[in-house]
């Protein structure tokens, strides 16, 4: 027979070859329910019904099982069929239709919901637009995403999709990067601002260099990534697939063995049926999967299951003082001046240090900016710490207290006083002299993160241990952690230090969580048994090093992640103690008689679905 | 010149690790696959075959043998 064209098919024959499995199953529903109508009045019909229900739902589940068979596979399937087959055979046509319905119907139900917990991760890829907007010989064309050019200028309109990574080089823009970082609420951006493919240009408009285009974008990756984590077994799922494959096996040897030992044709059959323990197998992947959907919804990648099981299991978390807990960004926090005026000693500052690259000179220059500042020339720079130079006639040093007595000038006392006031607060203060006179100080400080506060105490609160690792002097680091509330933090530490200290909590037994901006944290980030990079949206190094990933630099990531964690450390545990209860109450179920055929295909789906649906409350957790 | 191919199948959402397990050992057992495999969370059929020997059309209809449907295909390196 021929396959009719697509145009002359009826609509119902469309939705037949898309929906088979469905029409199968609400077919064979409606003979079994016949069957059990007509039974009262013609015992032969009702049996005949059930016989042509178990064909149609069992016709798949048999055809499969062949196939599987000719290539020495026993299936889950043939079970199936076998335990159908045999049960029509010994005249329970109504437990062999149960059977083959159940599967069939469980089968499809299991796969709609497994879809819908994957959901979180198509509705991201959603985000990625598949056009752009280009200019090309100086008119605007559409082109596919992937087929801009680096180095091409992308157009962007309001409401409009952002199809690649680049930078803005012509307007501004109100642009959403939730897809990326998790963060909803649109930042401003300006020329020279970085933009990723898959954020929203909420309003404005914008012209970007196309720098990453298709597979390379920040984004497309975070796609391959999650995907990758959600394929990745965890230990303790390996362990329980190891579990199935004796399983199955033995529970056949036992159903051979008791159909022969008692005759019991029935007692047998039914072993067939709960022969796959569904509902383990599915216990770890299932939760998995659904707590990786969540944290990539919310910006955070996660590597692999197996590490939101250890989010879920830290016991210390340890903090990078430097770009993690603060913002990484020197300011000038105060200016004193002890002859002339506070604008001047800052803008001779700034003068000097207009072409430093240390992070106090940038803060100096960037404190000045909109100042009117000289230019300076015979700069300096000393290795010790400080730089000089001559601004107009006056020659300028600018260093800590040490630099300046080595050049015979005097600290006075009140100098001296203002710094160490500077100091305890946690701030850097340095000298700047004109002609060998002192003439004031610039305090420079990191500013925390606003959220820092909040996030360690929940952590503190979640009876966490938090210690905060920096390499500044001890003065400062114990002021920053006076200010967070911290009374743990170790100060002066080198990068390799900051591996002994991981270490030296590890060996407390302690289950370590580092945080770091994962790019002068990398040691650490691998030694710990947590590794968390924060920040990372564009940085390939750090999303490479981490088993979590922030992609926003918001510390209540953190917090979640942990959260988010233990919230899917429980539902696995749940998943598990709930599975192995329905292994074993079945196998005892089926031996002492009170258990058969449909009754256990039905336990056996149920505990499967409800599996299921416990591992799904993890896509809207919060 | 190598006559091998990766092919990297979406399959439709698959119910159980036990399936994507059957799915996998049958289509490695053609003559001509090297390598297969069946990531059931993702529903995804990473295939290496020699061209030669056999084809995807040829573990295509294994896979709908076994009552799977095949949405989309990539070849890869």
């Amino acid at each position: 027979m021929a396959v009719p064209k697509m145009e002359n098919r009826q609509p119902w024959q469309v939705w037949f070859r898309k929906n088979e499995k469905l029409a199968v199953i609400i077919v064979s529903a409606a003979l079994i329910a016949l069957a059990w109508l007509v039974g009262r009045y013609s015992p032969v019909a009702s049996t005949v019904l059930m016989i042509t229900a178990a064909l149609v739902s069992g016709y798949r589940i048999a055809l499969t099982a062949w196939f599987a068979l000719r290539a020495r596979i026993i299936s889950i399937q043939l079970l199936v069929a076998i335990a159908a087959i045999g049960g029509i055979l010994i005249g329970n046509q109504w437990e062999a239709a149960a059977v083959t319905f159940l599967f069939a119907f469980g089968s499809y139900l299991e796969a709609r919901t497994i879809g819908k917990t994957r959901e979180a991760i198509q509705q991201l890829l959603d985000l990625a637009p598949a056009t752009a907007q280009v200019l090309r010989d100086g008119s605007e064309v559409t082109v596919a995403a992937d087929e801009v050019i680096q180095g091409e200028t992308v157009i962007v309109r309001s409401g409009g999709k952002i199809p690649v990574d680049g930078i803005i080089r012509k307007g501004d823009a109100s642009v959403n990067q939730a897809a990326i970082t998790g963060e909803s609420v649109p930042l401003e951006l300006e020329p020279e601002s970085q933009v990723f493919s898959g954020s929203l240009v909420e309003s404005g408009y914008i012209e970007i260099e196309a720098q990453r285009v298709g597979e390379n974008t920040t984004f497309a990756r975070i796609l391959h990534m999650v995907e990758e984590a959600q394929e990745r077994k965890a230990p303790a799922q390996k362990f329980i697939e190891g579990f199935a494959r004796w399983y199955t096996p033995s529970i056949i040897a036992l159903a051979i063995f008791v159909g022969l030992l008692t005759r019991n044709v029935h007692i047998a059959l039914t072993l067939l049926v709960i022969g796959c323990p569904g509902a383990l197998v599915i216990s770890t992947p299932i939760s998995m999967v659904a707590g990786i959907g969540n944290a990539a919804k919310n910006g955070v990648l996660v590597k692999g299951g197996e590490y939101l099981e250890k989010a879920g299991k830290i016991t210390l978390v340890a903090f990078d003082k430097t770009g993690t807990l603060t913002m990484g960004r020197p300011q000038v926090t105060a200016v004193v001046s002890f002859s002339g005026s506070e604008e001047d000693v800052l803008k001779l500052a700034a003068a000097v240090e207009k072409g430093s690259e240390h992070h106090i000179g940038r803060a100096i220059v960037t404190g000045a900016a909109g100042r009117n500042v000289a230019n300076a020339d015979e700069v300096k720079v000393f290795t010790s710490g400080g730089i000089s130079g001559r601004v107009g006639q006056k020659l300028v040093l600018i260093g800590n207290r040490r630099l300046l007595e080595q050049h015979d000038i005097s600290v006075s006392q009140a100098a001296m006083d203002w710094m160490e006031t500077r100091e305890h607060l946690g701030e850097t203060p340095v000298l700047v002299a004109a002609d060998q006179q002192v003439i004031g100080s610039i305090s420079i400080a990191d500013t925390i993160r606003p959220e820092a506060w909040g996030a360690i105490k929940a952590l503190q609160a979640a009876k966490k241990r938090v210690v905060m690792l920096t390499g500044d002097n001890p003065r400062t680091a114990k002021a920053i952690a006076d200010q967070l509330g911290l009374n743990e933090y170790r100060a002066q530490l080198m990068p390799e230090d900051k591996v002994e200290a991981i270490r030296s909590f590890r060996s407390e037994g302690h289950v370590v969580a580092m945080v770091g901006d994962g790019i002068n944290d990398t040691p650490a980030l691998a030694e710990a048994d947590l590794g968390i990079a924060m920040g990372a949206a564009g940085t390939d190094a750090a999303i490479e090093t981490a088993d979590l990933t922030l992609m926003s630099d918001n510390l209540d990531k953190v917090t979640y992640a942990l959260r988010l964690g233990r919230a899917t450390l429980v539902n696995i545990r749940q998943n598990v103690a709930f599975a192995v209860a329905v292994v074993f109450l079945l196998v005892v179920g089926v031996l002492g008689q009170k258990v058969f055929l449909a009754t256990g295909m039905l336990a056996h789906e149920a505990s499967v679905m409800l599996v299921i649906l416990n591992a799904m409350r993890l896509r809207s957790w919060r | 010149m190598t006559t091998k191919t990766k092919v990297t199948a979406k399959l439709e959402q698959l119910s159980c690790p036990d399936c994507a397990n059957m799915i996998a050992r049958v289509v490695a057992k053609i003559k001509g696959v090297e390598e297969a495999e069946v990531r059931y969370t993702t529903s995804k059929l990473i295939v290496t075959y020699d061209t030669v020997v056999t084809s995807w059309d040829s573990i295509a209809q294994s896979v709908a043998k076994l009552g799977y449907k095949i949405l989309s295909k990539t070849t890869g390196s």
